[in-house]
């Protein structure tokens, strides 16, 4: 226990120093796993002998081999090939111009709202998520969509950032979701379930941010004035021209709900679909192919290169009795398996200032879901709420990497202002994962009718 | 240098969308061969895992060069001058000696998997040989991070940042 | 004083953990009064496949991991995995232990390390998902989507006709809950139940001998094994090889329970007909002859060894 907290202890000196996740991780579990090693025989890892320092060869090659394993494991692992496909499908998409069209569509309805511009971009970040799994893309695109508009309009830059780093969001709860997979993975959970279940909790993440638009324009009107109103047939045109969306979404959901497909194979359908649909709407040339397919394979690699790391140093707090330990405490704290569960949405929302939503995953849920599954925690319920949680920590300070991502595709406003205009976000976001913690049927509901 | 860095950057562009087209292609294959021939690509999803394994490996240099592996700049994105030029120096030491690490791994693991006939369960397809690539890659991403490493040594590319990526 | 640090992949409830290793395990520190002890993380330290490398490597001292992996370096391992030469837990376990004694001892001992014991555990035949479709005869498996382990269990079925989209037990529970499949193989009815897809297992077909058991080698590594004392070593072995088979005769129970529980919630399992059997003996016959070929090169009479196997089991089921 004491030496996981020192591994713990050093992988944070190292990571705020600036070295990668992956390597830290790596270097820090592999010394970790050796010193263990040597230890649970009685042995040292490095001694002092006759012939000056002698180090323990057989707990050091003993390591060694673990992380050439567990590396070439990870990249082999059948269930992790959804990744780079549910990547390339976004990549797809975002070049097949559907933002434009899911936006003009979601204003039609509520642009002449008071902050109606802000709410339509929620509704089409939603819309968009639908098709995307990652939260990065749905913030990255709809920056370049929506911000114009609403600057036209006046909006405050604070509201509209917030606006767009928290839909960004909701591309995770919203299915396809990337997070999901690698947390069902992880928790050994069926991913198509989850998917199912991120549905409802999405709708009404879409809804809450919504009421946070309206709260904020109630008290600052001046902050987002309403819109042009848009003609009833005028709206339905718009809306008919989102019908790609809506058939590559059902495509894959209902692929998976109807039993057609795996939510592996379904992937690779999606990624098909996107594709089709991009060059029928001559917006896939060879170029644009061909970059897609590059940012999905270095996206990949990052992931995957955390992974490493993430797995050797599992592997060492694992040896080193941490695991037992930390599920022992829990257990001893005698509190029921919901005491568990906010115990472990607070932890997550301190490691969410600073870490990323994958890399938070990758981290802790084998620990998690080793405590809460022998209790008997719906772990799909749980999944919900551990997605909730980590998405709070893509739009809170300091690293909140859909507001950087709002920063860097808008470029003049400040980090200051964008991270102002968050808060009612998160206030929104804290209420729905209360929400999902008090009612589990908002998560649980769908998937306890796929009847399966 | 910059001729056979572009290269290799193309050679490695072509394995990863190659690799990504016929991962696709193979789920397509199964799925269409399932119901509409009765006759599954039975276990295509072992070429499927082989290819995510070479994707990721053919990403590694690729990401190395453009130093972008995940970190937190949350302290050090400040640094300004010398301090920030000798953290890219530490910082690049630390990723060669990772990426060496990965490499020299891997290289042992294809010897492992060489004597133990390590093969895939259904189409018995030896794994040495994926392994082995991937320890190729590995020491060549090594490589395009020690050649980093010297040019800042040298005083070359003051201004850049230390690693910095983001992830999903 | 030895420590084995001695990996378990399975989960720390499953039943050839519980009723079988860890009873071994205190058998052995009795045995040699504590001058031998394990300990056990609390996870897996490698992926399945990996085990027997992990060891040879010191990544632990001591692990067990299923034989099917071993397959291109130790092919006579592969018998037990052969369809219709399952007749019972401890009957098989048992024999598995005294055919390696007389047939494959010393023609390929595994690299480095120490084999302790073999064992099994309950086996399976085929499942229909559809109720009104039972698997029975040779024309009904023709073009079936079946579930499968990989490897032999996967080419005897698809010697057999079926359509097999074999895979790791995460791929099984995605093509099965998910509907991909008509059908699956081979996975006992307990371990439906884990793997929570009990609920497809419309209608069963059991075969006489079934269609595959998992079967599993326990061994530590050899310079462990070499710092035990002889006499040490000999009371491991004596808890160890056909004392730890005769172990996995509680996994027979434990399946009989599920199989009832199945039975009760108005699955149907029904046995084989004389004709299906006989057409899918003929089917899997050449399935048993690449085995018989695969062992020759090692100087290992494998139709002798596969003939002793099966009336091994039956004599243990009679009490010897
Ligand atoms: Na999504
Ligand atoms: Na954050």
């Amino acid at each position: 226990m004491i030496v996981s907290i020192i591994g713990f202890a050093v992988m944070l000196f190292l990571l705020f120093a600036g070295v990668p996740l992956g390597f830290a991780l790596m270097f820090v579990g592999l010394v970790g796993f050796a010193y263990v090693r040597a230890d649970m025989v009685g042995q040292a890892l490095i001694s002092w002998g006759e012939a000056g320092l002698e180090f323990n060869m057989r707990a050091i090659n003993g390591a060694l081999v673990m992380t050439g394993q567990q590396m070439y494991d990870q990249v082999t692992l059948y269930s992790f090939t959804v990744i780079p496909l549910f990547i390339l499908m976004g990549a797809l998409i975002s070049r097949a111009n559907l933002a434009h069209e899911l936006y003009d569509a979601a204003n039609g309805f509520v642009g002449h709202f008071r902050g109606g511009l802000a709410m339509g971009t929620v509704v089409a970040c939603g819309g968009f998520g639908a098709v995307c799994g990652s939260s990065l893309a749905v913030a990255a695109t709809m920056s370049r969509v929506a911000m114009p508009s609403m600057r036209r309009y006046r909006y405050d830059d604070g509201l509209s950032a917030g606006a767009i780093a928290a839909g960004g969001t909701l591309g995770i709860m919203i299915p396809p979701s990337v997070p999901m997979v690698i947390y069902g993975i992880l928790a050994e959970t069926d991913i198509a379930k989850l998917f199912i279940a991120g549905i409802l909790p999405g709708i009404l993440l879409m809804a809450l941010f919504s009421g946070a638009i309206a709260w904020t324009t109630w008290r600052h009107p001046e902050q987002g004035p309403p819109g042009a109103r848009t003609p009833w047939p005028q709206r339905l045109r718009l809306l008919a021209r989102v019908w790609g969306v809506v058939l590559i979404f059902v495509i894959i959901i209902g692929g998976i709900y109807g039993g057609l497909f795996t939510p592996t194979e379904a992937a690779g359908i999606g990624v098909t679909a996107a594709g089709a649909f991009a060059i029928a709407r001559g917006k896939l040339s060879w170029r644009t192919l061909w970059e897609s397919l590059i940012e999905t394979g270095v996206t990949t690699g990052m992931i995957f290169v955390i992974s490493f790391g993430a797995v050797i140093f599992a592997n060492f707090v694992n040896l080193a009795g941490f695991t037992g330990g930390i599920s022992d405490f829990l257990i001893g704290l005698e509190i029921s398996p919901m005491g568990i569960v906010i115990a472990i949405c607070l932890i997550y929302l301190v490691m969410g200032c600073i870490f990323d939503s994958l890399s938070m995953l990758i981290l802790t849920i084998p620990i998690f879901a080793a405590i809460l599954k022998p209790m008997g925690v719906d772990m799909i319920w749980f999944g919900i709420v551990a997605v909730i949680t980590v998405e709070m920590g893509l739009i809170t300070p300091p690293v909140g990497l859909n507001v950087f991502v709002v920063k860097a595709t808008i470029g003049d406003i400040s980090l200051g202002t964008a991270f102002k205009g968050v808060w009612p976000f998160v206030a929104a976001m804290a209420l729905g994962l209360i929400l999902v913690l008090i009612f589990p049927q908002i998560a649980t509901v769908l998937p306890g009718l796929m009847g399966r | 240098m910059a001729r056979l860095w572009s290269g290799i950057e193309r050679g490695l562009e072509l394995v990863i969308c190659l690799s990504l087209i016929a991962m696709v292609a193979l789920t397509v294959l199964d799925v269409v061969g399932r119901y509409f021939f009765n006759a599954p690509l039975s276990g295509g999803y072992e070429i499927s895992e082989i290819l995510m394994g070479l994707t990721v490996f053919a990403a590694l240099p690729l990401a190395s060069r453009a130093e972008s592996h995940l970190a937190i700049g949350l302290l050090t994105d400040r640094l300004t001058g010398n301090a920030r030029r000798w953290h890219r120096i530490v910082i690049l030491v630390i990723s060669t000696a990772g990426l060496g690490f990965i490499g020299w791994r891997m290289t042992v693991q294809a010897g492992i998997m060489y004597s133990s006939m390590a093969s895939t369960g259904s189409l018995r397809l030896p794994l040495w040989p994926v392994a082995g690539a991937m320890a190729i890659l590995g020491w060549l991403s090594c490589l395009v991070t020690a050649v980093l490493l010297a040019r800042a040594l040298a005083g070359l590319d003051r201004d850049l940042h230390a690693a910095k990526g983001s992830l999903e | 004083e030895t420590t084995i640090v001695f990996n378990n992949f399975l989960a720390p409830n499953d039943a050839l953990w519980t009723d079988v290793m860890a009873p071994w395990i205190a058998d052995i520190e009795a045995a040699t009064e504590g001058r031998v002890k394990f300990t056990v993380p609390d996870s897996s330290l490698a992926p399945p496949p990996e085990l027997l490398n992990s060891v040879q490597q010191g990544v632990m001292d001591g692990a067990f991991s299923m034989v099917g992996f071993a397959r291109e370096t130790n092919p006579e391992l592969q018998m037990p995995l052969l369809p219709m030469t399952y007749f019972g837990d401890k009957e098989t376990s048992v024999a598995l232990w005294r055919t390696y004694e007389q047939f494959f001892k010393g023609k390929n001992a595994l690299k480095d390390v120490e084999l302790l014991g073999l064992v099994t555990t309950p086996a399976n035949s085929l499942i229909s998902m559809d109720a009104t479709k039972p698997i029975d005869s040779l024309a009904a498996m023709a073009g079936l989507k079946m579930w499968s382990p990989p490897g032999i269990p996967a080419e005897a079925l698809t010697a057999a006709g079926a359509v097999v989209s074999p895979g790791p037990a995460v791929r099984m529970h995605e093509v099965i809950s998910g509907g991909v499949v008509d059908s699956f193989c081979c996975i006992n009815f307990e371990s439906l139940e884990v793997f929570g897809v009990i609920d497809f297992a419309k209608a069963s077909t059991e075969v006489p001998g079934s269609i595959f058991a998992p079967a599993f080698a326990v061994y530590v590594r050899s310079d462990v094994w070499a710092t035990i004392s002889p006499e040490d070593q000999e009371k491991i072995r004596a808890v160890s090889g056909e004392a730890l088979a005769a172990r996995a005769a509680g996994g027979d129970d434990k399946e009989t329970a599920a199989r009832e529980r199945a039975l009760a919630s108005g699955k149907t399992i029904t046995p084989a007909s004389d004709a299906f059997v006989a057409e899918l003996t003929a089917a899997f016959a050449p399935v048993k002859d690449a085995w018989i070929a695969s062992v020759q090169p090692m100087g290992i009479d494998g139709t002798a060894a596969l003939d002793f196997y099966i009336a091994e089991q039956a004599k243990i089921a009679e009490g010897n």
